[in-house]
């Protein structure tokens, strides 16, 4: 069957048949008089132009690492305030309770305490933690809980799925055209936002865990200037340790009453530029989190017209606030989000219905998108940028038309060559050669494939390695000539002696390609995907198109000269 | 007819091995003691971890004034070089530092002092110390699975020492490549990288041409001593190796001058590695063959 003419040209056919009708999209997309898409097109065939690569379209690609041990550390801290709440309840005495790494350590002062605290407390509320007791000289006995390997693994899943729908979130509402999100193996999050060039905006508003909570000030414990005085010693003996939260309040431990806090309050001054920290003395324990918000939005300040975030809470929420300002009225509330101090006024009477807001100096970008953050909710566990690459729009055009130069210098010089050196046979070969490219790009856009500047560049090598078959089969034909043999004898030998070279060669390159293809990503999988896509379609030009053309003329209409 | 080479050319290329090992000899010397002595070719942000900013001024600012800029953002091992075409206020400024604050204080900085609209950020790259280190092993595993790949199909194709010779000449050319990149501080990245693979596989297309010669040769002119056989094939194939090679080599050089700074890494490993390969095919990788014939050569062909 594959030795009839008809046969190979219907194949011929039907390729190009498909390649127009993949290419149309691509081709109506241009715009410039370019043929629309017929209404009867839609639905039926396929409507997708050649996808571009962020790299020629503009746009951000992030690769975000999820530190999930944090996601387990928060999860136990939320059980160790649980049990000292239920520990009080039940009048047990207990000397300490905290988190220390992956296990939540209670110390009580002697086993009867201890035995009870298994009974009423551990055995019922949490009978999956694994529960060490070890009696310490005196008869204290300290208690290590801690989760299984199997429940550590799920929370580590969860605050990635669950990172994964928050930023999700987020990014709808900011409004992307074509978003990716996704999970990338264990603990990644990768991101593609096409079109967005501000990547400081895109970091802050996907990369803030945006935790929001609210804690209650203690002005009554300690001066303003112990305070002062306590934050400056620990920056001296510990350089740079007011940035981290955690560190900072494990060095205070002891030196400031139990269950407080101390967090900073982060103020610019708008004329010098610099930040200045206000530590404050808060409780530790949190009246309200995110979790009660139901909604945010972006008010405008009657008085000055500066914008500010109100927040409304939900049921439950609404209740709890009512009741602690209630009862704190005349003392500050903190409102903390991702363990800064946003605001502390102070409470002026009992709230209810549920309304709050948090004021700041905000710019208008900066109110929207906090008011975005706190409708999408809080990351379970925060973000660090592992990835990124930011390709501004101008570049991407600009590496368009270079890619295109380039691709257009390359053929000309090529087809020039060719033509020169063959002639007619080069004629031939330029004819496929230019079909080649063309099944390319619909090759390209049948299977959705991403274009990207590399794969550019792969399009250009594949025109200049693709006329290795041509001139492989032309060799051989002169060859064939010098032996005196008619053209129709010289046409068939030719093609028969180059045929598995030409295949040896070529797959050779696809070893590489797929290589590449498996190893790379983003633009250079662009690459691997030109550059193999490019490798089958040469097989199917040279081996199938340019043999066609010899046989028409030779084989059906007699030639008898043969110019190559 | 046009012909280049004209048929029938007896050179005699095995004769010429001596000479040309010693060819070989010293441009792989010299890029293995470039690569060993200037510790390989700059490495990329994708490898070495970091960040890369490119910017573009709507007017001209001298580097100086930049330096300055950036120094006072007190961001520790900050560099910055001119970028891109001689006639546009181009910059490229790299640093260790990954994360949401030292660029944005980078850029902040740029601002306040050059304005707000003269300045546009092209591009930024950010690569941190996990991605990459998992870029550079992924890249060292995927070479080394590229040339087994193409070991196991020449063997197969052929025979196992038809493999080791591909294999030898196109270690031949990667090196070549590599050190050329090192010597004239052409950027190792993942483009670069990806090219030095493309050459793997083109180094070999070579090389397949004239072994598929040879075998069919060794079947129609079995009264030839294998040194002839080697000899008579790369004659007969050398003007297809002349042709296709210029008709790439063509490609390669419209890439070079027209791609821009971003694929210029790219096709300068191809431009060095093709004359490499093209070199290699004739005067390595065939005579490996009668070197290793003579050695382990009780086998018959």
């Amino acid at each position: 069957m594959f030795k009839s003419f008809n046969f190979r040209a219907a194949l011929v056919g039907v390729a190009f048949l498909a390649s127009v009708i993949f290419l149309m999209p691509t081709l109506s997309s241009i715009g410039h008089g370019m043929p629309k898409l017929p209404a009867w097109w839609k639905g039926a065939l396929p409507e997708d132009p050649i996808h571009l690569g962020l790299d020629l379209k503009g746009g951000i690609h992030l690769v975000l690492g999820v530190e999930t041990e944090k996601a387990i550390e928060s999860t136990l801290d939320g059980i160790s305030a649980d049990i000292r709440q239920m520990l009080k309840k039940s009048g047990i005495n207990y000397l300490e309770i905290e988190r220390q790494g992956l296990k939540v350590v209670i110390l009580l002062p002697d086993e009867a305490a201890a035995n009870k605290t298994q009974k009423d407390i551990l055995d019922k509320n949490y009978p999956r933690l694994a529960l060490t007791p070890v009696v310490k000289e005196g008869g204290e006995v300290e208690m290590h809980l801690a989760l299984s390997e199997k429940e550590m693994a799920e929370i580590r899943n969860y605050s990635v799925r669950q990172g994964v729908e928050t930023i999700r979130n987020r990014i709808d509402q900011f409004g992307v055209a074509e978003p990716v999100i996704q999970r990338q193996g264990e603990d990644r999050i990768l991101i593609q936002l096409p079109g967005i060039n501000d990547p400081k905006r895109a970091k802050e508003l996907i990369g803030r865990t945006a935790r929001l909570e609210f804690k209650m000030v203690d002005e009554n414990s300690l001066t303003a200037e112990k305070l002062w005085a306590l934050v400056g010693q620990a920056e001296t003996e510990k350089p740079g340790i007011s940035d981290d939260p955690e560190a900072l309040n494990k060095w205070l431990t002891g030196k400031i009453p139990a269950e407080r806090m101390v967090l900073f309050q982060k103020v610019r001054d708008a004329e010098t530029g610099r930040t200045r920290s206000e530590p404050f003395l808060l409780e530790s324990k949190t009246v309200l989190s995110g979790d009660a918000l139901r909604d945010a939005g972006v008010r405008l300040d009657r008085q000055f017209g500066t914008p500010y975030v109100s927040i409304s809470l939900n049921e439950m929420g609404a209740r709890v606030f009512e009741q602690v300002t209630g009862e704190n009225v005349k003392r500050r509330l903190a409102i903390i989000l991702d363990n800064n101090v946003h605001s502390a006024p102070v409470i002026q009477e009992r709230i209810g219905g549920g309304q709050a807001s948090i004021t700041g100096r905000f710019t208008m970008e900066e109110a929207t998108d906090l008011a975005i953050v706190l409708r999408a909710g809080a990351l379970p566990a925060p973000v660090k940028i592992e990835e990124e690459r930011m390709v501004g729009p101008s570049l991407g055009k600009d590496s368009i038309r270079k890619g295109m130069i380039a691709l257009v210098a390359g053929a000309i010089l090529v087809f020039a060559f060719m033509i020169i050196y063959y002639r007619v046979g080069g004629v031939v070969a330029v004819i496929v050669l230019l079909f080649n490219m063309f099944f390319m790009v619909a090759l390209l856009a049948g299977f959705k494939a991403t274009l990207t500047f590399p794969g550019i560049a792969g399009i250009i090598l594949t025109v200049g390695m693709a006329v290795d078959a041509n001139v492989l089969i032309y060799e051989r034909m002169r060859e064939e000539i010098r032996l005196g043999k008619t053209a129709r004898a010289v046409v068939e030998a030719g093609f028969e002696k180059a045929n598995l070279t030409i295949i040896d060669a070529n797959l050779t390159t696809l070893v590489a390609g797929l290589v590449l293809f498996q190893f790379g990503t983003g633009p250079v999988r662009g690459f691997a995907v030109t550059l193999s896509i490019g490798i089958f379609t040469t097989l199917f030009t040279a081996l199938i198109i340019s043999r066609l053309i010899f046989e028409y003329f030779y084989f059906r209409k007699g030639a008898k000269t043969l110019y190559v | 007819m046009l012909e280049l080479i004209k048929p029938g050319t007896k050179y005699d290329f095995i004769g010429w091995r001596k000479k040309a090992y010693v060819i070989s000899g010293l441009a792989v010397g010299i890029s293995i003691i470039a690569v060993l002595v200037m510790g390989g070719p700059p490495q990329g942000v994708d490898f070495r971890g970091g960040t890369e900013i490119q910017i573009a001024f709507a007017q001209p600012v001298p580097i100086e004034k930049l330096r300055a800029n950036l120094d006072k953002t007190g961001i520790s091992g900050i560099s910055v070089q001119r970028f891109g075409e001689k006639n546009k206020e181009e910059y490229l400024i790299g640093f260790p530092a990954v994360g949401q604050d030292a660029s944005a204080r980078v850029l902040d900085s740029l601002r306040s002092e050059f304005g707000e609209k003269t300045l546009e950020l092209k591009r930024e790259e950010a690569v941190g110390p996990r991605v990459g280190k998992e870029l550079r092993q992924k890249g060292l595993l995927a070479t080394i699975i590229a040339l087994l790949g193409i070991l196991i199909y020449v063997a197969w194709r052929f025979e196992f020492r038809y493999g080791a010779g591909a294999v030898i000449a196109l270690l031949h050319d990667l090196i070549i490549a590599y050190g050329f990149m090192t010597i004239f501080r052409y950027e190792l990245s993942l483009t670069s990288l990806a090219s030095l693979l493309t050459l793997a596989g083109y180094s070999v297309n070579d090389t397949i041409v004239i072994f598929d010669r040879m075998r069919e040769n060794l079947r129609k002119q079995s009264r030839l001593r294998f040194d002839e056989i080697i000899n008579l094939s790369i004659n007969e194939t050398l003007s297809r190796s002349i042709i296709t090679n210029g008709a790439t080599y063509l490609t390669i050089l419209a890439i070079f001058f027209f791609g821009g700074p971003v694929l210029k890494d790219f096709s300068f490993v191809l431009l060095i590695g093709g004359i490499a390969g093209t070199y290699s095919t004739v005067y390595i990788a065939s005579p490996i063959l009668l070197l290793w014939k003579q050695k382990f050569g009780k086998k018959k062909k």
